[in-house]
């Protein structure tokens, strides 16, 4: 072995020393030992990984709420223990049947219905604010493309056509869901900014509301999400942000 | 899976998970989705995993393979080779690194194409020995050293020419970051 092939193998030996015992580097950190030169790249490469890596690992906090997320979502899931049984497979699919007949029947699927507390435009807004900002968790159609969401938008009869404020021309997507409130599809498209931070662009039929916004962006900042809302041409926007701030908001417009 | 134990994979693996759900998707969003979606197929098919030692691989390659899925539905576009400039960058070392935010070493990494991105970030994660990445990935071991090696330089290169200011003009981009940055 020379001592590039030692250090081909030598850069996967992890800095915190777990592969002391692994027999494939045994023979590379023995030439490590003999030839100062090969020492002194080891160490060196070690050092850098081991401050490299504690900076990545520093670098991405984990959201606060994931693990919440993480323990609440055992509520909903059932253990496999449980549907793989043959017996309950058929029942699931005899109910799913059901299920999806009854839906049917009544056009919708409950689970992007918003509960409505009262049915101003200020009860939307913050209906809205409150599940984007801590409610949503899925969206029913991933893409990057606004014009692919549009297109799936729709398809499923929802408001497709939106007119967006000059800052979120142009942005990637992350996707997007139709909801519901009190019986009016609501039109839900996820941007990114470009400092990664997420925004949430709702939009409905403005005739819903006996005072919907005007035109001019009305902005508000709740304890943990900053909104902004207005109407045009017959329709009612409402942005959220849970990590942007109303001061970003703004600037969007 | 009963609840203590479901309870015990969170909290051994959920954040590193994260961070390698970051490293593929390069947002808090899809990092967050995909990392949830994991422990929701813990939940719906962790009667298969038979061997719990193999509970930490089990979902990194679970997580994996929900990314790649994800992937297959994107539009492939080409990817741009890193620019020739960046070979003639002086040797890292620590201090170039006492200057960078952490911020800027997970950007770093994010530029990488996803094939070097991925075992590296495995690797830094601290938990995953080149088996366990070559099995997380379905590569070879000799694949994987190469691409450590490789992968490994081409950060540094990235963290020197951030270090001191001289940011190369072609970058590669993670495959869901070129839509946006051809708009």
């Amino acid at each position: 072995m020379n001592n590039e092939e030692a250090k081909l193998i030598l850069q996967a030996y992890r800095a915190d020393g777990q592969d002391a015992s692994d027999p494939r580097f045994r023979e590379a950190l023995e030439q490590a030992q003999r030839d100062p030169d090969l020492a002194r790249w080891f160490a060196n490469e070690q050092t850098l990984d081991a401050r490299i890596g504690a900076k990545l690992r520093k670098s991405t906090p984990v959201p606060a709420d994931l693990k919440a997320q993480l323990l609440a979502q055992r509520k909903i899931v059932r253990p496999a223990i449980w549907w793989q049984r043959p017996s309950a497979r058929y029942a699931m699919a005899a109910g799913f049947a059901l299920f999806a007949t009854i839906a049917g029947w009544f056009g919708f699927v409950h689970e992007g219905a918003i509960e409505a507390r009262g049915n101003t435009f200020a009860d939307y807004r913050d209906a809205m604010a409150d599940f984007t900002g801590n409610k949503l968790k899925r969206l029913e159609f991933r893409t990057r493309d606004v014009a692919e969401a549009k297109r799936w938008l729709a398809e499923k009869g929802s408001i497709a056509e939106l007119t967006l404020p000059k800052g979120l021309e142009g942005k990637p997507s992350f996707g997007c869901r139709v909801l519901e409130w009190q019986g009016k599809k609501v039109s839900l498209v996820c941007f990114e900014l470009a400092n990664r931070k997420v925004v949430h662009l709702l939009t409905v039929d403005s005739s819903i509301f006996e005072h919907a916004p005007g035109e001019s962006p009305e902005f508000k900042q709740a304890v943990d999400v900053a909104m902004a809302s207005w109407s045009r041409s017959g329709k009612t926007y409402v942005l959220t942000s849970k990590r942007a701030d109303e001061s970003e908001l703004k600037n969007l417009f | 899976m009963n609840e203590p134990d479901y309870e015990q994979a969170v909290a051994a693996y959920y954040e590193p998970l994260y961070a390698f759900g970051y490293s593929l998707a390069g947002n808090e969003h899809d990092a967050c989705e995909l990392t949830q979606e994991a422990y929701c197929r813990l939940l719906t098919h962790g009667a298969q995993l038979r061997d719990s030692a193999k509970l930490k691989s089990w979902l990194f390659t679970t997580l994996y393979r929900v990314f790649l899925g994800w992937k297959q539905r994107q539009t492939r576009l080409p990817h741009f080779e890193i620019s020739s400039v960046e070979s003639e960058l002086p040797v890292i070392t620590t201090d170039h690194l006492d200057v960078l935010r952490d911020e800027a070493i997970r950007d770093a990494l994010l530029e990488l194409e996803e094939h070097y991105r991925t075992p590296l970030m495995l690797f830094y994660l601290n938990d995953h020995s080149y088996e366990e990445i070559a099995g997380i990935l379905e590569i070879p071991v000799g694949t994987v050293m190469s691409r450590l090696s490789r992968a490994k330089g081409l950060l540094r290169e990235r963290l020197v020419a951030r270090a001191i200011g001289v940011e190369s003009e072609t970058k590669i981009l993670p495959l869901d970051r070129k839509a946006s940055a051809k708009s």
